[in-house]
């Protein structure tokens, strides 16, 4: 099962360049920094889209990020610059929350209910509608219509802001259980629960607004489960 | 079908059982576990299913298209860069475990000295004036009749934001201006003065060394103000 695209060479085999490019930097070389930029700021700014919604305060929480990222790099350790940076990333996309004295999403409650509709006996046929998938739908190469790309944003706008962003790092940006773990600061369980929470309210979601292509007739409700 | 009592071990919280299938997906159970899981779901319909649309889930996110950059983010290499916002410099949302949480007092920046400079000229302008619009109204028996309440307040911001020094992130910019009169500041504790003075109104004599006195003093006293707002405003992002 390794579908991790760990193309971005947080731990790679260019760490030791990547450790040397930190090090510049906290030595105040802004040229090395902004090598550092240039290889994170797609990922950054794809979080930041996919958390906020919006392409321009996106861009500010990524700029930001990056110059608060520039100024503190003297006190970064650790191990991974990338989980170091998303993490700035999240905290800043939590700041713009908080700005807008928007509480992000639906309540957990909502949540809960909506996982509780989401049993196996209501989700036996869900699997989610192949018209809203190009005909030439292939996962691993996958072209999505832009309705479908539409439907899949604003889903993502009513996780929870944990599960969204646990969702985000993991099936768009393609990182482990631990370095979500590190960035979100906490525990791998919490970690892999937001994930799961994550994708089956995103699938009651996306099912529901899909209806009209929903294949008809419910095979298996009749299952036994018990 | 799934044997029943083999359900009833993996089914009991179902909220466990998906969270085992989606990090099954992930490649991220212990070789045991995803060993074990694989017998279940060799003949579970109903886990087959789950694990199937939480597939699907996750290949319909991973096959969105990365959003194109609306510029780059690489910073200026000259001089040391804007700063915009303060550093996250506070527990998040979430769980405040943090191996790896940026964590600095903002820096000060480099037009920093300048503005100060600009801040002490507009308080001393400030102070002088007021001084003097003492010294003109006890010369002239009477209060200020021009409407000078406006500079109490800015009097006072301008001087208390030597103190008061926004640490918080972006959303501290709304603060508002009445609580950062709040604070004690030498300019500050005059200001109030000036106001109650104006209050009273009667016409003064017009003596001509209390009106030169008055004019100065009006006059450095929007000098200071003026200072000492355009400050704040470099302070405080727009609310």
């Amino acid at each position: 099962m390794s579908r991790r695209r760990d193309d971005l060479t947080a731990n790679g085999n260019s760490g030791d360049d990547e450790r040397a490019l930190v090090e510049r930097s906290q030595r105040g070389e802004v040229a090395a920094f902004n090598v550092l930029v240039e290889r994170y700021q797609s990922a950054a700014y794809a979080v930041a889209l996919r958390m906020l919604g919006d392409a321009e305060a996106a861009a500010d929480v990524t700029q930001d990020a990056f110059f608060s990222a520039y100024r503190a790099i003297g006190s970064f350790h650790g191990s991974s610059f990338r989980a170091w940076l998303f993490r700035i990333v999240s905290n800043g996309c939590y700041d713009h929350f908080r700005a807008q004295g928007r509480r992000p999403a639906v309540s957990l409650e909502a949540t809960l209910e909506d996982e509780r509709d989401a049993d196996p006996q209501n989700s036996s046929d869900a699997r989610l509608p192949r018209a809203m998938i190009d005909p030439s739908w292939d996962p691993e190469r996958a072209a999505l219509r832009a309705e479908t790309i539409a439907r899949i944003e604003a889903a993502l706008q009513r996780l929870p802001a944990e599960q969204r962003l646990a969702v985000v790092l993991s099936d768009i940006q393609g990182l482990a259980y631990d370095e979500i773990a590190a960035i979100m600061g906490t525990s791998l369980g919490t970690v892999k629960s937001r994930i799961a929470r994550g994708r089956a309210h995103l699938r009651g979601m996306l099912l529901r607004e899909g209806e009209p292509f929903r294949p008809s007739g419910r095979p298996g409700s009749e299952r036994d489960y018990s | 079908m799934s044997s029943s009592g083999d359900s009833n071990r993996w089914h009991a919280d179902w909220d466990a059982q998906r969270e085992r299938l989606s990090a099954y997906l992930d490649g991220e159970l212990t070789p045991d576990e995803a060993a074990a899981l694989e017998r279940h779901l060799a003949d579970c319909h109903a886990c087959q299913t789950e694990l199937a649309s939480l597939r699907e889930v996750r290949a319909l996110l991973g096959a969105l298209p990365p959003p194109a950059l609306p510029r780059s983010f690489a910073l200026p290499e000259t001089g040391a860069p804007p700063a915009r916002t303060a550093l996250p410099d506070r527990v998040t949302p979430l769980a405040p475990r943090t191996p790896v949480p940026p964590r600095r007092a903002p820096a000060r920046r480099s037009g920093f000295a300048a503005a100060r400079a600009a801040q002490w000229l507009g308080g001393i302008a400030a102070v002088l004036g007021l001084a003097l619009l003492l010294s003109s109204a006890l010369a002239g028996h009477g209060p200020v009749t021009y409407s000078s309440g406006g500079f109490g307040p800015r009097l006072g911001s301008g001087g208390a934001s030597t103190t008061s020094h926004p640490v918080g992130p972006t959303s501290q910019g709304a603060a508002p201006t009445a609580t950062r009169t709040a604070t004690g500041v030498p300019g500050e504790t005059t200001a109030p003065n000036s106001d109650t003075r104006t209050a009273a109104g009667e016409p003064p004599p017009l003596l001509p060394l209390a009106g030169g006195g008055l004019l100065l003093g009006g006059g450095l006293l929007i000098v200071g103000g003026t200072v000492a707002r355009r400050r704040r405003r470099q302070r405080a992002p727009p609310a």
